[in-house]
């Protein structure tokens, strides 16, 4: 984080929240009531304006093309970083990913993948550098309450993603090759057949580097030395990340295949193979040549769906597996070759999925949904040399039923009832209550509010890792309650959409692992907080086509989210109630520009992130805290339109103006890079 | 209570020899926020970050002990595989030991030769303080933890996953004896009448490698090399920080808070001298060797700046102090 930067952002932060919340406002006032519907959509971009009653109130923000295809290598990381208010907690490409919803930790956002969960049940939490968004058709996030729509669990809020083939009938080909700063390889590769009734799609992807950037590592001094051993002067070294190669590779299935009758059948196959190296951190002071630190996965997911509709009637029912084998490894050279193992995991993860849903509109203004899911985990997870881990398995389910009504035009009604059964757990049931108003029907001006309460389960490794599983740990509960307003419009050439909302959450139970056992050597966890996660997110998009070939797009997200615990820990000494939790920001925003001229396309973006406390005092300073950092991006990118092939050439810059920052303390983060694609479409025809 | 800032770089902290206590702070592992603290406890006031103060960068990731040998502190840093000798004049540094696995503690045994013991590696690592040079190794086919010297022996508890004392004689650096004790020895003191106190864990769950049994103590006649004498403890509650007043003659660990037994006595103290029943997270202690003062730290929830509370030998606080994140070990000077 250069000096003038957060000299820049000291003016500018207050004028940001202020310009991202009157800014949509003033959009609503300054529309031209010229639309007789509601329901406007935009030319690529996210869709506030519709509002389905099944939808009423709920606060939603779907990802666009632009967005999921604007570089190919992002991970679903990446996507979130620049386009959500979501924070993404991770140091550097293909390192562990975890997000922050809301002021929530990892494991309160729940993540399905065509229905089925992808969150770890030994962890809870979702690895998103793992998700490709190559391999991502469509995807929204469903913020707080309105995450219950899909799923329990998500106090954060949910991420939904979705794949599906392309529906043209034909064979087509799309592969893209990348090249990149420190001998980064990207490999895409997306084939598709589509013949009447029948669509089917192979998507592979395939990423390596030894990712050994170079660094000034402020945290460590050389020291030159006399011939006494005495020191005669030190320096900050220049130092390469050590240890950070990965090789990533996914393979994605689709078909489809609808019959006369109706009938949709749909499968996913989705496997992957990850082999990363855990990068060193920047005070450690070995030679990375002695040790081996680094994690292996292996995964298949399948999902298969069927849906009908019957009328007013739309039936659907999935069923879906995954497998994970996942391996970590850190050790040391023992001499004559041999290798010592300090820590030597196993883990495989079985799991079953089961959903059947059903939507009846019964009635004018009246629908009536229904949904059964289950998951059914087995998990083995052993560490050889302290023989820690364990063998369960479990079977969580929830049933959920839904009504919706619009008594009147221009207001929508939900009241939904969740119940969540893990293992021989049963909840309360989850109540939960939308609704919206069109409050000005010309401009697209919505007026909405939920509230609802939630759990989370604790995961397989909360209750019954060996050693410190405390499977006397209650589930976290949560009230949220949010209000909000969306915003669509669309005139001649220009679009605008806009989106606010109000939330708040209170969180009993919050489980933190604590140190435990001999020399507290171990953790075990424990139901200690209750923390109270508040604020404001906003967001808006705007589009312009001045003329016929040129397009301007702009959008931005603005999040204060105070995710204070509010409890501490009841020890005695400490200082933690009141504070923000560690690796939450307070504030967040983010903003994504484009200017496309015919096959010509610049795309600019900037995040910025508040100071993340390391310590649950919340103390400032190196040891404390993270500094707040700026972050951007640029990629221009053209097509070339030959009568073989469509041809795509990409320049991606990363990092563009070489901050020296990092998101974890002691990981480091690389300098300005860059990534080259060309991409090949052959024509067929 | 007097409490000062941590400085910035080329600080003038200069400690005070006699009465200054020096307190290893471990920091949030994998975060590289380990500190160096040193308490005046004439003065009573408390300097923090000393180590990056003087140096300008920061000690490193779990920081583990700290020993004194001549005019240098050597600090023991884990995680970062390093171990720094530090001038206690201004707390600069003088050199660095590289080249370890997962060090734990270094024990002097001339101006020449040092051991450093280590926890993944079962293996000892003989340095030379002198150059700041590995010159050896000693298999113990153990990881090794504590060291005490006696009598031209070093006795080296082998605590995790471990059940013995090793024995090694100085001036050859062989093994010459394996002594028996209970499951995982956690620390060790040595008392006036040259008999060696070990302090077992006893695994901490069921399931430890090592076995699984209820804490206990084990002494040891040093000119026999046998266990003399053994105490189990009631139940299972963890134990740790075996320490020995500067005469010799009282013992101190922690279990449920701080227990107090005279050397002499035939049994285990049924309670605490000072109990942490008002919710503190005791995670390390020392007995001061100029007035028998004990201190303890407070590591609170592991991931905030922990607390020193001092306590007179009879159990009455005296004062308190804060540290950095999970005081863990104390050094005096």
């Amino acid at each position: 984080m250069c000096i003038r930067n957060i000299v820049f952002w000291s003016v500018l932060k207050p004028w940001a929240a202020v310009i991202m919340t009157l800014l949509p406002a003033f959009v609503a006032y300054a529309a031209v009531p010229d639309a007789d519907t509601a329901s406007v959509c935009i030319d690529a971009a996210s869709v506030y304006g519709s509002r389905p009653l099944i939808a009423a109130g709920m606060h939603r923000t779907p990802f666009d093309s632009l967005a999921l295809k604007e570089n190919i290598s992002l991970s679903f990381a990446d996507i979130l970083s620049y386009n959500s208010s979501v924070f993404v907690k991770q140091y550097g490409r293909a390192t562990q990913s975890t997000v922050s919803f809301r002021g929530t930790s990892a494991s309160h956002t729940q993540v399905l993948w065509n229905g089925m969960k992808l969150n770890s049940p030994m962890l809870g939490m979702t690895d998103f550098s793992m998700i490709p968004a190559f391999l991502t058709d469509s995807a929204e996030l469903l913020h707080g309450s309105s995450s219950l729509q899909a799923v329990s669990g998500g106090l954060g809020g949910a991420v939904l993603l979705h794949t599906e083939p392309r529906k043209e009938d034909g064979f087509s080909m799309q592969f893209v090759q990348g090249f990149g700063s420190f001998l980064t390889v990207d490999d895409f590769l997306r084939l598709d057949y589509g013949h009447k009734r029948f669509h089917a799609s192979l998507r592979a992807v395939f990423s390596y580097s030894p990712n050994r950037f170079r660094y000034t590592n402020m945290d460590k001094k050389e020291n030159v030395y006399d011939d006494e051993m005495n020191i005669i002067s030190s320096y900050h070294p220049v130092e390469y990340n050590e240890n950070g190669k990965f090789r990533d590779y996914h393979i994605l299935f689709e078909s489809g295949y609808e019959t006369e009758a109706g009938d949709r059948f749909s499968l996913s196959v989705w496997h992957l193979g990850s082999y990363r190296q855990l990068p060193k951190l920047t005070v450690d002071y070995s030679d990375p040549g002695d040790f081996i630190n680094e994690q292996n996965e292996v995964t298949t997911r399948a999902v298969a769906s069927w849906r009908r509709s019957f009328g007013n009637l739309d039936l659907s029912a999935h069923a879906g597996y995954a497998n994970t084998d996942f391996r970590y490894d850190y050790a040391f050279d023992a001499g004559n070759g041999n290798w010592s193992q300090m820590t030597h995991s196993r883990s495989r993860t079985h799991t079953v999925f089961l959903k059947g849903g059903v939507l009846w509109r019964f009635a004018d203004r009246w629908i009536f949904r229904a949904d059964i899911a289950a998951h059914h985990y087995i998990v083995r997870s052993e560490e050889d040399v302290s023989r820690q881990g364990y063998d369960i398995s479990r079977t969580d389910a929830d049933l959920f039923v839904s009504l919706s009504w619009k008594p009147v035009e221009r207001v929508g009604l939900s009241l939904s009832v969740r119940e969540e059964v893990a293992g021989k757990r049963v909840s309360l049931p989850v109540p939960v209550f939308n609704a919206d108003f069109l409050a000005w029907k010309a401009a697209g001006l919505y007026l909405k509010c939920s509230a609802s309460r939630n759990y989370r389960y604790p995961t397989l490794n909360d209750m019954y890792f060996l050693p410190g599983g405390n499977p006397d740990l209650r589930p976290e509960t949560g009230f949220s309650y949010d209000a909000g307003w969306s915003f669509s419009k669309k005139w001649k050439t220009v679009s605008l959409s806009a989106e606010g909302a109000w939330f708040d959450s209170r969180i009993k139970d919050w489980i933190l692992w604590l140190p435990y056992g001999p020399r507290k050597n171990f953790y075990t966890p424990l139901n200690l907080l209750e923390v109270h996660a508040y604020g404001v997110e906003q967001k808006a998009d705007f589009s312009w086509k001045p003329a016929g070939e040129w397009q301007l797009r702009f959008g931005g997200n603005f999040t204060w989210s105070p995710s204070r615990n509010i409890s501490g820990t009841g020890l005695k000494g400490d200082t933690s109630a009141g504070k923000q939790l560690v690796y939450v920001p307070e504030y967040s925003s983010s903003v994504m520009a484009s200017l496309a001229f015919r096959s010509w396309k610049l795309l600019y973006k900037w995040c910025w992130y508040s100071t993340r406390y390391v310590m649950s005092s919340n103390e400032s300073g190196p040891s404390g805290s993270v500094p707040p950092y700026f972050m951007n991006d640029l990629t221009l990118s053209r097509g070339l339109d030959f009568r073989w092939a469509d041809i795509s050439l990409s320049l991606a810059v990363k990092n563009l103006f070489n901050e020296s920052y990092v998101t974890v303390l002691s990981r480091p983060m690389p300098g300005i890079n860059f990534e080259f694609f060309i991409g090949i479409t052959p024509k067929w025809k | 209570m007097k409490e000062q800032n941590p400085g910035t770089e080329d600080g003038t902290f200069s400690p005070v020899q006699g009465q200054s206590l020096f307190v290893v702070n471990e920091g949030s592992f994998g975060s590289g926020n380990s500190s160096l603290s040193c308490y005046d406890a004439v003065s009573q006031t408390v300097t923090n970050g000393v180590f990056s103060m003087a140096n300008g960068v920061p000690l490193g990731d779990t920081g583990q002990s700290m020993t004194i040998h001549g005019d240098n502190g050597w600090v023991v840093v884990n995680n970062s595989k390093i171990i720094f000798a530090v001038g206690l004049s201004d707390m600069k540094e003088k050199g660095r030991i590289t080249g370890l696995t997962s060090p734990r503690n270094i024990a002097f045994v001339s101006d020449t030769k040092a051991y450093v013991t280590d926890l993944y590696d079962t293996k000892i690592t003989i340095v030379n303080p002198q150059t700041y040079q590995v010159t050896g190794w000693i298999e113990t086919e153990a990881s090794t933890e504590q060291m005490i010297i006696s009598d031209g022996y070093m006795y080296v508890n082998c605590w995790s996953y471990g059940t013995e004392i090793l024995k090694i004689d100085l001036a050859s650096d062989a093994i010459v004896k394996r002594i028996k004790v209970g499951i995982q020895p956690c620390s060790m003191a040595l008392d006036s009448q040259n008999r060696l106190w070990v302090l077992t864990d006893g695994g901490g769950w069921e399931g430890n490698p090592a076995g699984y049994e209820s804490p206990g103590m084990s002494r040891i006649d040093l000119s026999t090399g046998e266990v003399d004498a053994e105490w189990k403890f009631d139940d299972y509650t963890s134990v740790s920080d075996l320490t020995v007043s500067h005469d010799g003659n009282t013992l101190y660990w922690l279990r449920s808070g701080v227990c107090k037994m005279d050397i002499n006595a035939t049994d285990l103290p049924s309670e605490p001298l000072i109990p942490n029943s008002s919710g503190q997270t005791f995670y390390s202690l020392t007995v001061s060797p100029s007035d028998g003062d004990i201190y303890v730290g407070d590591a609170i929830d592991y991931s905030q700046n922990g607390k020193v509370y001092r306590y007179s030998a009879d159990g009455t606080l005296k004062s308190e102090f804060s540290v950095g994140i999970c005081p863990g070990a104390f050094c005096w000077y």
